[in-house]
């Protein structure tokens, strides 16, 4: 019996590793891909700022342009 | 549920059926697993990929723009550099008067819709089910209208506020112009009070235009005009001179304007009596300045009613003013004609600034385009070049009435005046001679078809105005809200201002 049972057994704790080795891999694919969208979100909010302030900046240096080039245009 | 943007493609991973015959199923089960898993990781790598690309893209635009900016900085740093607060050469009345700053600012519009799809969401767009096509039928219709729109129209939502938006905004106008008509047919006083008003603002906005110490005031004397008519060239040399004067004379009118507000009365009071002479004098160095020209057209008007109401404006005070002024203007003209010989008609005493509103010396022999230019000609006719306050005469500086100022009579003639007053009378008055008798007559029938032209051009501007409405609108969300807003709004104040440009222009 036993002999007959240790095949089975083998195989089976066999098959438990290695569905253990695969539920390993899937937790990892799910931390990559948790982790591709929290990058993402962090990556849009930060270009969202960084657009803010370049926005802001061109309407700055559009007013400086036109206040400082309206002398010149003038002559 | 929300949508998902990215999904990994073997989502199952043991659900795959087995084949058959095979010994050491769970060995085939974890095999195939695996195999999944593989597959799972491509399409993530994929998505990965896709996710790294849209904000590397992102990224790059902003780097762009970044270099840009940074160009344009040091192009800035340069130029500030060199900049020079004494050698700036802007003359206060140009600040205001030119166009006001307006940054380009770019609004974000149909930001959800077919073109800004990510490219995933349109992968499994693509992957869906397509409608029937019902497409085929359309050439079969009577209507012309597409056939798959009746089934599913994507851009239906859209086209419904685009029709109440601009449907809404029509509705407003026509209320505005009703209202506008009922004014009307209530009585003119208002509507003579409503263009003083208007006409107040230009001088408040020309008042404005200088610094509080620059504005004209009481220490104008005889002294200014004659020693501004001795000059006699008109370079920009004595534009200065010329500019300061023109400062002196603009507030003449406003002396008499009943309407003055608090703010220009205190200019406005003692100025009168003294700016007769010097106005004169200097108004012929004015006109060819173009940049005084609108306030000078300002500063014509606003004479109390009973005579009848002077505009000052030329094109916008052209229609009711232009009779008055041509009753007077034969009168002044023979003042002018004193000096020189003609016999002189016992003028009515007007009131000064009746009389320098249309004296507001255009002494531009050519006249001008517009019909209300007409009675620039007149006016210029009337200009006389320095008389001599003689029979109470004022000739307030009234720089060449609206847009286009003459340029080549006014220096001639200027010179002419400036070089001295008897000689210059010979000269403009032979011009006078020319341009008032035959313009006269003329210009009144000109004014009545401009008027009636006007009122005509209302009519196909409404309809203009409903036709390009209509047209050109397109799908620009911005621009419909913006008219729909400034509709709703600008109530009062777009009555009186819409009344403006009418008339100016």
């Amino acid at each position: 019996m036993s002999l007959q049972e240790d095949p089975v057994q083998r195989e089976i704790h066999q098959d438990w590793a290695n569905r253990e080795y695969i539920e390993v891999i899937t937790s990892s694919i799910k931390k990559i891909a948790d982790f591709l969208n929290s990058f993402d979100m962090s990556c849009r909010s930060r270009l969202a700022t960084l657009n803010e302030k370049l926005t802001a900046l061109e309407r700055r240096i559009e007013y400086i342009e036109a206040r400082v080039t309206k002398g010149e245009t003038l002559t | 549920m929300p949508l998902v943007k990215r999904n990994i493609e073997p989502r199952h991973l043991c659900r795959g059926a087995l084949p058959e015959g095979i010994t050491s199923e769970l060995e085939c089960v974890t095999n195939s697993t695996l195999a999944a898993i593989i597959r799972q990781l491509s399409s993530l790598s994929k998505h990965a990929e896709d996710i790294f690309g849209e904000l590397f893209n992102e990224a790059n635009n902003f780097y762009i723009r970044a270099n840009s900016l940074q160009d344009r900085i040091d192009r800035l740093a340069v130029k500030v550099t060199q900049l020079d607060s004494t050698v700036e050469e802007v003359s206060l009345q140009d600040i205001n008067m030119k166009k006001a700053f307006k940054s380009s600012t770019i609004q974000d519009q149909q930001v959800v819709s077919k073109n800004s799809i990510p490219n995933p969401v349109a992968d499994i767009y693509n992957q869906s089910d397509k409608p029937p096509p019902l497409n085929i039928l359309t050439p079969y219709r009577d209507d012309k209208k597409d056939g798959l729109k009746f089934y599913t129209d994507p851009s239906y939502f859209f086209d419904l506020w685009k029709e109440k938006m601009l449907q809404d905004t029509e509705d407003k106008r026509k209320e505005k112009r009703r209202q506008k008509e009922q004014k009307r047919i209530d009585g003119t006083t208002r509507e003579v009070k409503k263009v003083r008003k208007a006409r107040n603002r230009r001088q408040e906005w020309n008042m404005m235009a200088y610094d509080k110490e620059l504005r004209p005031d009481n220490r104008l004397s005889q002294n200014v005009y004659h020693g501004a008519s001795s000059e006699g060239s008109l370079s920009p040399d004595t534009r200065s001179h010329a500019s300061d004067v023109t400062d002196y004379s603009y507030p003449a009118t406003p002396n008499h304007s009943l309407h003055q507000q608090p703010v220009m009365s205190s200019y406005g009071t003692g100025d009168g009596p003294q700016y007769m002479g010097v106005n004169q004098g200097l108004e012929h160095e004015y006109r060819p300045s173009a940049t005084t020209v609108r306030h000078a057209t300002l500063n014509r008007p606003q004479q109390p009613p009973p005579p009848p109401p002077q505009a000052s404006d030329g094109p916008h005070s052209s229609v009711p003013l232009v009779p008055a002024d041509y009753g007077m203007l034969p009168t002044q003209l023979v003042d002018y004609y004193n000096p020189t010989g003609p016999p002189p008609t016992p003028l009515p005493p007007m009131i000064p600034s009746a009389q320098t509103a249309f004296v507001s010396p255009l002494q531009l022999p050519v006249p001008p385009s517009h019909s209300g230019l007409v009675t620039g000609s007149i006016y210029a006719a009337a200009a006389a070049p320095s008389p001599p306050p003689s029979s109470g005469l004022v000739v307030t500086a009234s720089p060449p009435p609206g847009p286009p100022p003459p340029p080549p009579g006014p220096p001639a003639v200027g010179s002419s005046l400036t070089s001295s007053p008897m000689h210059a009378f010979t000269v403009p008055e032979a011009k006078r001679h020319e341009s008032t008798q035959p313009p006269i007559s003329d210009a009144r029938s000109d004014l009545l078809a401009a008027i009636r032209m006007g009122i005509q051009l209302k009519k196909v501007q409404e309809q203009r105005e409903q036709e390009a409405k209509r047209e050109p609108v397109g799908n620009d969300v911005a621009t419909i809200l913006s008219r729909r807003i400034a509709v709703e709004y600008s109530d009062s104040d777009d009555d009186s201002e819409f009344d403006e440009n009418d008339w100016s222009d």
